[in-house]
């Protein structure tokens, strides 16, 4: 089965989120910051990461590039989620080399089916 | 200099030196003139010396021609007419000595030195010819010639002075010569001079403006430039340096505006650019609970839809956080709610009486919790006793919360502070609050941006503390509100101290709505059609006071300040109901009303009294409907007046067309003691089917948007025999928007009255 690494630092956000991918049957791993997001995704190089942006630490955007300067995980499927959604937030996601992009309030099936088209 | 007086200089220099000219001329025309009369004098001398010398040369041969004739004739005396002859001719040279006497003037006749010899020749002649004549004895020839030597000698005299008078006549010629060299050179000089200083003058002036106009015309140059540091620099004290000073001076402030434009356009920007990070910060503040919310009743709503078997703690721990969420997002909205009340000036202030320690006691033991879950210990410390204050509660509350739960969130395990002191400023009796931590603090940096509105520290700060950045922004503008101010103090890694200071006691400031009740007098497209009241009264203040009762309560109110004005009025615009003061100067308010009941016109129309004498009976007896005694209840007056208007037939119903509900809205508020039906459709053919059915008290239409077909609807209804009775108004929709209930209902009352009735029926 499919491992989901969500980086998210809101607790309730976070657990709802892996509850219900748990659910729909995928392996979920949590980070709480950028910072555990990158060492994480580094160590377990999950098959989809689901980034928030505002983090504490390190932010979503900073740890995507992380992820993307390092060779081992510069394949990895990294899908932006987060509350910024203004117009701009998008190309700014996908600038720092996220994969997709979605914005909470989370449309479960909207989510999964970007999640299914990496996997 | 300025420039008219330059001008002045120079005309005057010129002027001055005109005038030289002018008196150089007169003294030349004088000088050759006595020059050409002293050279007629010499030439006429001349001619009149030659002259005699002629005659004197003649009679002094013709005398030698009669001794010799004598002599041969031994002859000794003269006959009569050679006797007579000689007369004559000495008669003619002495008179002609005479002239040249008098031509000559006695300064020349002194250079004639042939005048004395001749006039003596003259005078011994005349001696001679007198003796003979008074002897009766012939004139002795040789007497006569003896004289022969005298003559020559006066003769050689009179030629010698020919040639002396001619010299000088030569020598006056040269003069006159010279003299008219001379004064044309003075004068060509003189002209010349002045020319000169003329043009210097002209040119000097006309390089002064030239240069200063050129200073001018640089500057407007630089200036359109866009260059406004650039000044002009024009000498001296005239016209143009004060006209380039004040040049100066508007580049000065132009460029001072330029700059103040560039700051506000600077600010403004930064402004917008706050708002739009405000906007992005708000979405993602939303939608971070709403992100739990959702997500959460989702996962709920599908273990129910998937009948998975509910596990009642971890239910009632997901409802606790969709609730907290929730309330978090409440939170929020109140805040921007909050903020943009107090933006859009519409924030009231509604001060009470509070005991000072009991509030900030409250709100510390309300945050007590907060606190404490940081690991952070509270003192609060009253410099001041117990005391009562007059402030706003809520507000004052808020501020404090605010403040309080900044402190505890930005400190860990730390110590906070609350310090309540009192003390005087200007007069004023302050109370001040402060609150300290020993918190991150904040840099200066930081600490200029911590009240402006959508800010936070920085991006960071929203992240690991949340909130909006409205909290400190909403308390400054509530503080500002309430005539008092928050400061703050701050050293990072060490703490941060708040202080907010009201006044003890708020003075009581006029709402907004009693700023409203006065607006809506000037309101004039609440009045058509509104029952109309007269009001008479003297006192200014007291008539003003009715008059917006009045108006308030929907009424088109009329003014006189004196009982003849009043009856005019009352003719006039024959008003619903007039009220009327007693105690008037001149014509008293018992003289009106009797006056008002004796005029057909007016006698029909209802009259309240209204005074400070309770003459009530008196009143009522001497033809007044009502009577109130003053001071009047703000709803007495309305009230004898709605008594006083036809009754309300509205308990069949009212009709109300309109594809809205704001006209049954209004009517529902109106609802008083007599209750009516309310009909309300869009469709006409409903309409016209109730009509049918009932006798319905009025037709009211509002909004539709088939207004020509409801135009005509109201036409064939108004024509109709069986519901022309009925009055049918349409409303318009700024009567609409700026009726209330009260209003509604006396427009009502003013349309059921067929011969008040006004305005589209």
């Amino acid at each position: 089965m499919a491992t989901i690494l969500i980086v998210e630092d809101n607790e309730m956000n976070r657990d709802m989120l892996s509850r219900r991918l748990k659910r729909k049957g995928y392996d979920v791993e949590v980070a709480v910051d950028g910072q555990q997001g990158v060492e994480m995704a580094t160590a377990s190089l999950p098959d989809i990461v689901l980034m928030d942006m505002s983090l504490p630490i390190k932010d979503g955007w900073a740890a995507t590039k992380e992820l993307r300067r390092n060779e081992a995980t510069a394949e990895l499927k990294i899908i932006a989620l987060t509350a910024h959604a203004m117009e701009g937030d998008r190309q700014k996601a996908m600038k720092a080399g996220c994969d997709d992009y979605d914005t909470k309030p989370i449309d479960l099936k909207r989510l999964l089916e970007k999640i299914e088209k990496f996997l | 200099m300025n420039l008219s007086k330059r001008i002045a200089l120079t005309s005057s220099i010129i002027l001055v030196f005109y005038f030289f000219t002018v008196v150089v001329f007169l003294w030349s025309t004088k000088v050759s003139r006595e020059n050409v009369d002293n050279l007629q004098s010499v030439i006429r001398s001349q001619y009149l010396v030659s002259d005699i010398s002629q005659q004197l040369k003649e009679l002094n041969t013709r005398l030698k021609v009669l001794d010799a004739v004598a002599s041969a004739q031994d002859k000794k005396e003269l006959d009569q007419v050679e006797q007579e002859n000689l007369l004559k001719s000495v008669t003619n040279i002495d008179e002609a000595l005479n002239t040249l006497r008098v031509t000559a003037g006695s300064d020349l006749t002194d250079r004639i030195s042939g005048i004395e010899s001749a006039d003596e020749i003259i005078s011994q002649w005349k001696v001679l010819i007198d003796r003979a004549e008074e002897t009766g004895q012939a004139v002795q020839i040789y007497s006569l010639v003896a004289f022969g030597y005298e003559f020559d000698n006066t003769g050689a005299q009179l030629t010698r002075d020919g040639v002396v008078l001619r010299s000088l006549s030569s020598e006056l010629n040269r003069e006159i010569d010279e003299s008219e060299a001379l004064i044309n050179r003075v004068s060509m000089l003189v002209f010349l001079v002045s020319a000169l200083i003329a043009l210097t003058l002209i040119y000097s002036l006309i390089r002064y403006t030239t240069k200063s106009l050129s200073q001018l015309r640089i500057g407007t140059r630089e200036w359109s430039r866009g260059n406004l540091a650039h000044r002009v620099f024009v000498t001296g004290k005239g016209d143009l340096a004060v006209l380039a000073n004040s040049f100066n001076a508007m580049a000065e402030k132009l460029d001072a505006s330029m700059e103040h434009a560039h700051e506000q356009r600077q600010r403004a920007d930064e402004a917008n650019k706050a708002k739009s990070g405000f906007l992005a910060n708000m979405s993602h503040e939303l939608r971070t609970p709403m992100n739990a919310i959702i997500g959460y009743s989702e996962m709920m709503l599908e273990d129910i839809e998937d009948g998975v078997e509910l596990d009642p703690e971890e239910v009632q721990a997901d409802l606790g956080k969709i609730h907290g969420a929730g309330k978090h997002l409440l939170g929020l909205i109140n805040e921007v709610l909050d903020l943009a009340k107090v933006e859009s000036g519409k924030m009231g202030i509604y001060n009470e009486t509070a005991d000072l320690q009991q509030l900030v006691n409250d709100v510390t033991t309300t945050l007590q919790p907060m606190i404490s879950n940081y690991e952070n210990t509270l003192d609060t410390v009253f410099e001041c006793e117990d005391r009562e204050i007059r402030t706003d509660v809520t507000k004052f509350r808020q501020i404090l919360m605010n403040l309080l739960s900044n402190a505890a969130k930005f400190t860990k395990k730390g110590k906070i502070t609350v310090t309540a002191s009192q003390f005087m400023e200007e007069g004023t009796d302050l109370v001040s609050i402060s609150v300290s931590d020993t918190g991150i603090g904040m840099t200066a940096e930081q600490l200029d941006k911590v009240f402006d509105e959508f800010t936070q520290a920085d991006d960071s700060t929203t992240r690991e503390f949340g909130g909006t950045g409205l909290g400190l922004s909403i308390c400054k503008k509530f503080a500002e509100l309430m005539n008092g101010r928050i400061d703050v103090k701050s050293t990072p890694g060490e703490g941060t101290c708040f202080t907010f200071v009201v006044p003890a006691i708020a003075e009581d400031i006029e709402t907004e709505e009693t700023q409203k009740e006065q607006s809506d007098e000037s309101d004039d497209a609440k009045t058509r059609g509104l029952a109309k009241v007269l009001v008479v009264d003297d006192d200014e203040s007291s008539r003003e006071i009715s008059k917006r009762i009045l108006s308030k309560r929907g009424y088109s109110v009329i003014t006189a300040d004196n009982g003849a004005a009043g009856i005019e009025l009352a003719c006039a615009q024959q008003p619903d109901i007039i009220v009327l003061d007693i105690l008037m100067p001149g014509m008293d308010g018992w003289q009106v009303l009797e006056k008002l009941r004796d005029i057909p016109e007016t006698g029909g129309i209802p009259i309240i009294m209204q005074s400070m004498l309770s003459e009530k009976e008196l009143g009522l007896s001497l033809g007044a409907d009502d009577y109130l005694t003053k001071p009047v209840d703000k709803s007495d007056l309305p009230n004898a007046v709605r008594k006083l208007l036809p009754e309300l037939k509205l308990h069949e119903g009212v009709l109300v067309i309109e594809e809205d509900t704001n006209l049954v809205g209004l009517l529902n508020q109106a609802q008083g003691e007599e209750p009516f039906e309310i009909l309300q459709t869009a469709d006409l053919d409903e309409a016209l089917q109730w009509m049918s059915e009932r006798r319905l008290g009025i037709i009211l239409v509002g909004q539709h948007s088939e207004m020509d077909a409801v135009s005509k609807f109201m036409g064939s209804v108004n024509r109709s025999e069986e519901y022309g009775d009925t009055p049918t108004v349409l409303l318009n929709s700024i009567e609409l928007e700026s009726m209330d209930a009260d209003q509604l209902l006396s427009f009502i009352r003013i349309h059921q009255e067929p011969e008040k009735a006004s305005g589209p029926t």
